[in-house]
Parts: structure tokens; sequence; C-alpha cells
């Protein structure tokens, strides 16, 4: 065995990998922003609020919960009995890390919830809650593409 | 504004709970404990990345993985739309190139769609590539219809093929498209169709076993009841092994009908046969002189071509470089075995392992031309199992294949060098596995038992 080791180096097995145990501790991020309404034929409300605008591509996956409590994953509906399957299973979330989504503003605060908790499942670590435009006093309330670029928070 | 931020405040309270409630179970999306490929430097080196030749190549200059949703087939035959599916993505994930997306993610209405696709449902599901294809029987005949959709390059198919047979070749059809679908998308061959020689232990003795790359349909070659070890493949796809049928340890040839033909009978033992590329030689262990040494045989006859080494010590395990004019095999002439580079004549041998421990065996070349590059059984000093790595003879640059998972032994490159099968004795399953030859990703175990020797034939 006189060539046990060669140069001294051999190699770098110190590296213990044995206890690389996973404790990090994954944060769910929420923000709340302001997206121009989308020609969706999703029928849907939502809650009024100030919050950043962003632009919604077909970049950006979304869960839509319209006021029947439909849900749509992309265009796609989706019955809330697959829901947490499609979410777990889906490669661009897991890619992405980020989902949108938009509620009806008549909605059960369980309902979206109940939603927020599957994306965490699945790996999401940033939700982004899409609000319409701040409520003007006395006007009526409804979605329209802009809303003040202030607010945003966690 | 104030009920805004009171909701904010609401929802990131909401979240650190369901952060704390979740807190024990692992998100299902993320990898599970899957343990990194550490990679290890010898000691002229200290840190590793993979080289020009050993680096996968990207797909459509995407670096890792490209991300493939392959739905099942739509036709009348539910049982060939089931295996087309499922030997795609077989195919495909063993390939190093592809990510399989997951069908339960899928959101398009797949039977409604047809050969076409609904593109943005697609990407909503994170696939850069979908394959629609069809099956359809007539006769006894099958007739395979594939597209490929690259969801970047809009919404027509850029790659479309057709492949017509009898129903019992179902996965040859589909291997035969997997390859033309990985040379449009990666620019090289695939390795689908090729097969692996390996040897099955029995309670007494062993066998020489032929299988598809992927573990289906494995057959013995031998009937005898006897010993019989180290398979390697000839060009023309005959099989040579060593077997103690008749007593002693020589080598035949078989193409796997009829019975096999003795090829050399030298007085000790004749093994570790290895083919020439162009298949007129063949490099053989003999000690017939007392002492294990190299020599030439050819292959029409079995006579003795040229004697390779000649020396007091133990000189075994011959391995051809692509292009013929190496040879790589072990010695132990400076203590413990070491790997040591020939050329074909015997001429300017010299040692190539350095730093790689007391303990490196049974040396394979990547068949991929323009390399010159090894893989490796070594002993791990620490933890005295064996593991495998790939060596870059021009670099000197090695990467771990193997590690921290059982004893890992006896590497086969595949036909085009994009990965290594080996034989492990791992928790989890001993069998043979197959791993990405740059070290990426996990092994996948294709065949399960007692098995050694894997070598990996040509695609046919």
């Amino acid at each position: 065995m006189a060539f046990g080791s060669g140069k001294g180096g051999g190699l770098n097995s110190d590296i213990n990998v044995t206890p690389m145990v996973d404790v990090m501790l994954v944060l769910l991020v929420i923000f709340m922003v302001t997206a121009p309404m989308l020609n969706t034929a999703v029928d849907l409300e939502l809650p009024p609020a100030a919050a950043k605008v962003v632009e919604l591509d077909d970049g950006k996956l979304v869960l839509r919960i319209d006021r029947q409590r439909q849900l749509f994953l992309g265009d796609t509906k989706v019955a809330w009995s697959e829901l947490e399957q499609k979410l777990t299973t889906n490669e661009r979330l897991r890619r992405e890390s980020e989902l949108f989504i938009e509620a009806d503003r008549k909605l059960l605060y369980e309902d979206v919830m109940f939603v927020m908790a599957l994306a965490q499942q699945a790996g999401v670590a940033k939700v982004m809650l899409l609000t319409g435009p701040p409520e003007e006093p006395g006007a009526a309330t409804g979605a329209t593409t802009s809303g003040p670029a202030t607010g945003g928070g966690r | 504004m104030r009920r805004v931020r009171e909701l904010a405040a609401g929802l990131a309270l909401l979240a650190v709970t369901l952060t704390a409630a979740l807190g024990q179970t692992t998100p299902a999306g993320a990898p599970v404990s899957a343990t990194p490929p550490v990679k290890a430097a010898t000691a002229a080196t200290t840190a590793v990345t993979p080289t020009a030749a050993t680096a996968a190549t990207t797909i459509r200059g995407r670096k890792g993985l490209y991300p493939i949703a392959i739905p099942r087939p739509v036709g009348s035959d539910p049982a060939i739309a089931a295996l087309v599916e499922e030997v795609q993505a077989s195919d495909l994930r063993l390939s190093s190139w592809f990510s399989v997306l997951d069908p339960r993610s899928f959101l398009a209405d797949v039977r409604a769609e047809g050969l076409g696709i609904e593109p943005q449902k697609w990407k909503d599901v994170g696939a850069f590539g979908v394959v629609k294809s069809r099956a359809v029987t007539t006769g006894g005949q099958v007739t395979l219809s594939f597209k490929l959709y690259e969801l970047d390059r809009g919404a027509d198919p850029t790659l479309e093929r057709e492949y017509r047979g009898p129903g019992a070749d179902v996965r040859r059809l589909v291997h035969a498209w997997c390859n033309d679908l990985v040379a449009h998308l990666a620019g090289e061959p695939g390795f689908f169709g090729s097969r692996i020689v390996f040897v099955s232990k029995r309670h007494k003795g062993s066998s020489v076993v032929a299988m598809d790359f992927d573990g289906h349909a494995p057959h013995s070659l031998t009937k005898n009841p006897s010993i019989n070890i180290l398979p390697a493949w000839s060009p023309t796809g005959a099989v040579a092994f060593t077997s103690y049928m008749r007593g002693n340890a020589d080598l035949y040839v078989t193409t796997g009908a009829g019975r096999p033909k003795r090829l050399s009978r030298q007085p000790g033992m004749n093994t570790g046969a290895a083919f020439s590329p162009d298949g007129s030689r063949v490099a053989v262990t003999l000690s017939r002189d007392g002492n294990p040494e190299l020599y030439l045989l050819d292959t029409s006859d079995g006579s003795i071509v040229r004697r390779l080494t000649d020396n007091r010590w133990i000189d075994t395990s011959p391995a051809w470089s692509p292009d013929g004019r190496e040879l790589a095999f072990v010695s132990n002439r400076e203590g413990g075995p070491q790997v040591f580079v020939m050329n074909a004549d015997g001429s300017g041998q010299k040692r190539v392992t350095f730093g790689l421990g007391g303990w490196v065996q049974t040396p394979t070349w990547n068949p991929r031309a323009g390399t010159r590059e090894l893989a490796l059984t070594l002993r791990d000093d620490a933890s005295g199992h064996f593991d495998i790595v790939t060596l870059d003879l021009t670099t000197g640059l090695s990467v771990r294949i193997t590690q921290g998972h059982g004893n890992n032994e006896e590497p086969t490159w595949a036909p085009n060098g994009r990965a290594i099968a080996f034989a492990s004795s791992r928790r989890g399953g001993s069998g043979i596995y197959i791993a990405n030859a740059d070290g990426t990703g996990t092994p996948r175990l294709v065949i399960e038992g007692k098995v050694t020797s894997p070598d990996w034939g040509k695609v046919p």
C-alpha cells in the first residue's frame, strides 16, 4: 500500500454529509398586488385595496376563485377536491415558488385560507393576493386597470 | 386603509401559524433527502467543476433538466397506450437531459386535444416541451404517431414522426422515437434500445444474462450450471465471457443462439475479455505463465497475437479507448491496484490514477469520440466502501458518481457516454443502477438482484 494516498490530498472524504438535517424554516411571504383585469371568463370581483400594481402576463400562474366558489388554475377549472394534487405536482410552482391568487371579495375567509395553506404545502414561498383599486368614498366598486402604487405588506 | 393594514398583519400572522403547523412536514413538492452528488478532487486540484467533456449538453441553451410532458397517447388500445407512455417516460428520465412532469399535474383535457395542444395549459404546469401521440392497431400492426411541441417555439409541432411494426415491438418503436427526440433536442444520439449484459449469481455458480438497458426482458445466455463471469460485448453484438463449464477458466463467445464457442483455452485463467473497437482483437488476461499478464488475441481463432505486459506483478482488466489506440488496465506493480494506460502495442505504460486512494480497479473508457475519460471503481478510504468515479485523462479531474450508498462497482458507459451503469449493493435494493455521467441526479435502479459485471452494448 505504498501508494495509499498519492500526494497527500486524497479524496476529500472528510466532509461528512450524513447529518445534513434540513431544519430550514420556510416562511410564506404574502404580497398584495393590483393587476390590470385580464380578459378571462372567470366572473369575480376583487376586494379593493391600495397595493402595488403589477403586470400580469401569461408568465404568471394565477389561481382564481370566482363568486360561485369555482376554482380555476390558470384558465382551467379545477375541483376543490383535486386542488391539492394539482398544486403539489405542479412543476412550475416548484420552479417559480410564486402563486397569484385572485379571489372574489365576497368569498369566505376560510376558502382563501384553505387555498393558501395548500399553496404553501406545494412549496410556494410567495403568495401574491390580487386586489382591486382602492374604494373611492361613495363610488361604485369594480376592478379597473389602475390603482395607486402604494402599500403592499407581509 | 387601516383595515387593509390589519388584513395584511393578519395574513402575516396566518403565514407564521401555517409555517409552524406544517413545520414538521417537508413540502410535498420539495426533494426529500436527495444527497447531492459530492465531487471529489484529485490531489492536484482543489475544486472540481465538470469539464466540457463531461458536462451534459444543454437543450435549447437551457441549463439544467428540460421539463417535458408526456401525456398518454390517444388510441383505442389502453394497454398499448399505457406502454407507450411508460417507455417514453422511463427513457427520458434515464437520458440525463429531461425531467418528466407528473401527469397528475396536467390541466389540459388530453383526449379532447387529440394530437394538438392548448399551449397555455401546458405552460401553466411548467412544461417546456409536450409530446402528443397516437397509437393505432390494425391486424397485429401498431402505428405510433408522435408530435413534439416546444412551447417557446409557437403552437406548431417542431418534430413529427411515425413508426410502424408488429404489436410485440412497441418498446422498440418507442425507443426509436426517443432516440429521434434526443437527436432533435440535444443534437446527439440517445442510448435507447441498447442492451446490457451482466452476471447473475445463483445458489451455486452464476449465469451471464442480457437485458434491455432499462431492465426489460432479461434472459440468460448461458445454460450450464457452472460459474460464468465477466461478459463483454463484441462490436457486432456477440458476447464473450469466461466459464468454468469444462473445469478450466476458459474464454467463450456466444451469439445467444446455439452452443458458445470456446475462443481461448490457455492453461490457467482466460479472463477479462475486451474487444477492440474494430472487433479484430480481444484483449485478455492469461495466467499461462503462472502470473496474470495481458495479451491480444485474434478474434477469429483465439491465437495469441501479442503479449502486452511482462513482469512479476498482476496485470488485468484491460479496456480499450474508443479509437482503439490505447488500453487502460489494472496493475499492482506500484503497490496496491492502480490504473495504468498503454498503447495498443504494449508500449508507453504509465500510471494514471493518483490521489484516488490505495485501491482503484475496473477501468472502462468513455466511448464518446474526442474524450479521454475513464470510469473507475475505488475504495473510499474513509468508509471502506467501493464507489464509482470518472477521471478525465486530459485534465486529471475526477468526478464522484456515487458516495455514501453502500458498495458501487464495475462501471460501464452508455454508448453515447452520457450515463454510467454499475452494480450496487446499496440499501433500497441491490442491482444494476444507471447514473448520469456528470454526477448529477440520483441513480435509478433498472434491475434488482445479486448481479455484477455489467457491460453496456451499442444501440442496434
